[in-house]
């Protein structure tokens, strides 16, 4: 993997140099598949763990009598770490598994052969296109759960406590900082990174038949998703030294 | 303007994996505009020597020249052949036509009009050209192969490598793949190397041949496929050409 991710840090900037190597028309094809048919998902998925902050918020936060400070622990809790993180499991296991079967195919069916037989490097003509549109689409994704975190604590809160929705928005608003919404989507790129990589590296790693093709996808799905927990940690820890 | 210099000089090479070798001390060249044939049983190491050739695998020894200019890995810009692997391995997510312009475009200034008239003219070429719009996964294996070759031919290179072009084909595919290969030979001048064991299609379309046995890490015989049927007296030889089982090689002459 490290021999991978240095081949992909040496194809970078050499893609940037012949732009010709690079697969630029699969761009939007990987934007829809990436992005627009993962936001229904990723959106449902962040609005369920909203609910479940919220459901958790109202029901500790209320035995003190803080029911107010249910917003802000929503805000706090999804903004800054959990729909990064929930958002980026879910791209991890949805794309992460698309592209490492896609990838793994192309491996098995000869086409990334035929990639390099035609003087063309795999790395720049798949790889550096896929880490793009996952790099472009996740903080999207991200920041789209984050509406949909802040619409479920505000159902949890108000199907159990006598907040009202205009409350519940305006102490929302009241609480979003910049800080809290950076903190969350400078670490998404990042993230987006790891699934690529993780995926597009098992993926040109594959050898032999189907049988290969399967086990390099749960690979793939498997490393994405450790590796997003273990980012998420080390952006955590470092932001918690920083004090921000 | 043909040159009497071997198109591919293959100088004791050795393949293989860490410390298991497949095969050495493996010489051979290959002259220009002529058809090759690499023959031999199966995982006798065919598809592995070609995979060598094109620059897919590093030697564990030895030198690959194509050309004049050494290892496949050292040719700056364009790669001077084409290859037709065993499946066609046409990209699933273009058409035919965008599968022939890639190496066009990325190797090329040519855009637009003139790559759509060279690709339906290579279309063309191998009877495929009403279906330029259609995906690989739309087409059947034969007209795949077919698609592979015309890619193959996109850059305009002298020397064409085929990995079992007629593998999986019925005997009229593979019969017109076998003359599409004659006419790119012989009308053409184009190298021609191709991995196979299909016997009709090397006595119909190959010059020159070497036989690969596995037992043997390497090359057994060199020629004319046709004048090794008739007059080989090794034993593996004759039994692969003439389809003999082990036991009826010493009376088959």
């Amino acid at each position: 993997m490290f021999d991978f991710t240095g081949r992909c840090a040496i194809a970078l900037p050499k893609a940037v140099g012949a732009p010709t190597s690079v697969d630029w028309r699969s761009i939007p094809r990987l934007l829809q598949e990436i992005g627009a048919d993962a936001w229904p998902v990723t959106s449902i998925a962040n609005l369920l763990v909203g609910v479940i902050v919220g459901f958790l918020g109202v029901s500790q936060l209320g035995r003190f009598g803080a029911v107010a400070f249910v917003p802000e622990l929503v805000v706090v809790a999804h903004f800054r770490e959990l729909c990064p993180l929930i958002t980026a499991i879910v791209v991890g296991g949805r794309s992460g598994a698309g592209l490492a079967s896609e990838i793994a195919t192309m491996k098995v069916s000869e086409e990334i052969d035929a990639l390099r037989s035609m003087g063309l490097d795999p790395v720049r003509w798949l790889v550096v296109p896929r880490c793009l549109a996952l790099v472009l689409t996740l903080p999207l994704l991200t920041w789209i759960g984050d509406v949909f975190g802040v619409a479920g604590g505000m159902t949890a809160t108000m199907a159990i406590t006598n907040m009202t929705a205009r409350a519940y928005v305006q102490a929302t608003f009241n609480h979003i900082t910049v800080a809290h919404l950076l903190v969350g989507l400078v670490k998404t790129p990042f993230l987006a990174l790891a699934i690529g990589l993780i995926a597009c590296g098992n993926g040109l790693a594959t050898q032999g038949g189907a049988a290969a093709v399967g086990s390099r996808t749960t690979s793939a799905v498997v490393q994405s998703i450790f590796g997003v927990v273990v980012i998420s940690t080390i952006f955590t820890f470092f932001f918690a030294l920083l004090g921000i | 303007m043909p040159s009497s210099r071997a198109h591919i000089i293959v100088d004791d090479l050795r393949l293989g994996w860490g410390t298991r070798v497949l095969m050495e001390h493996v010489y051979f060249d290959v002259k220009r505009g002529s058809v090759f044939a690499i023959l031999g049983g199966s995982g006798c190491g065919k598809s592995t020597l070609l995979r060598h050739l094109i620059g897919l695998e590093r030697p564990q020894a030895g030198r690959i020249d194509i050309d004049g200019v050494g290892d496949p890995k050292n040719h700056e810009g364009a790669p001077p052949f084409g290859v037709l692997f065993q499946s066609g391995a046409l990209f699933s997510s273009m058409t035919l036509a965008e599968n022939l312009a890639l190496p066009l475009t990325k190797w090329t200034p040519l855009r637009g009009s003139i790559v759509r008239e060279l690709v339906l003219a290579k279309l063309g070429l191998v009877g495929l050209s009403p279906f330029s719009e259609l995906l690989p996964g739309e087409i059947s294996g034969g007209m795949k192969k077919r698609a592979g070759i015309a890619r193959a031919l996109m850059l305009e290179a002298d020397l064409l490598f085929f990995d079992e072009p007629s593998a999986g084909l019925d005997p009229i595919s593979a019969v017109e793949l076998d003359q599409l290969v004659l006419t790119l030979s012989r009308d053409l001048g184009i190298t021609v190397v191709i991995v196979t064991h299909e016997l009709p299609s090397i006595f119909m379309v190959a010059d020159d041949c070497i036989v690969l046995d596995k037992a043997a890490k390497g090359i057994v015989a060199r020629g004319d496929p046709r004048r090794l049927r008739d007059e080989s007296k090794i034993p593996f030889v004759h039994n692969f050409f003439t389809r003999s089982s082990p036991g009826a090689s010493t009376e088959g002459g």
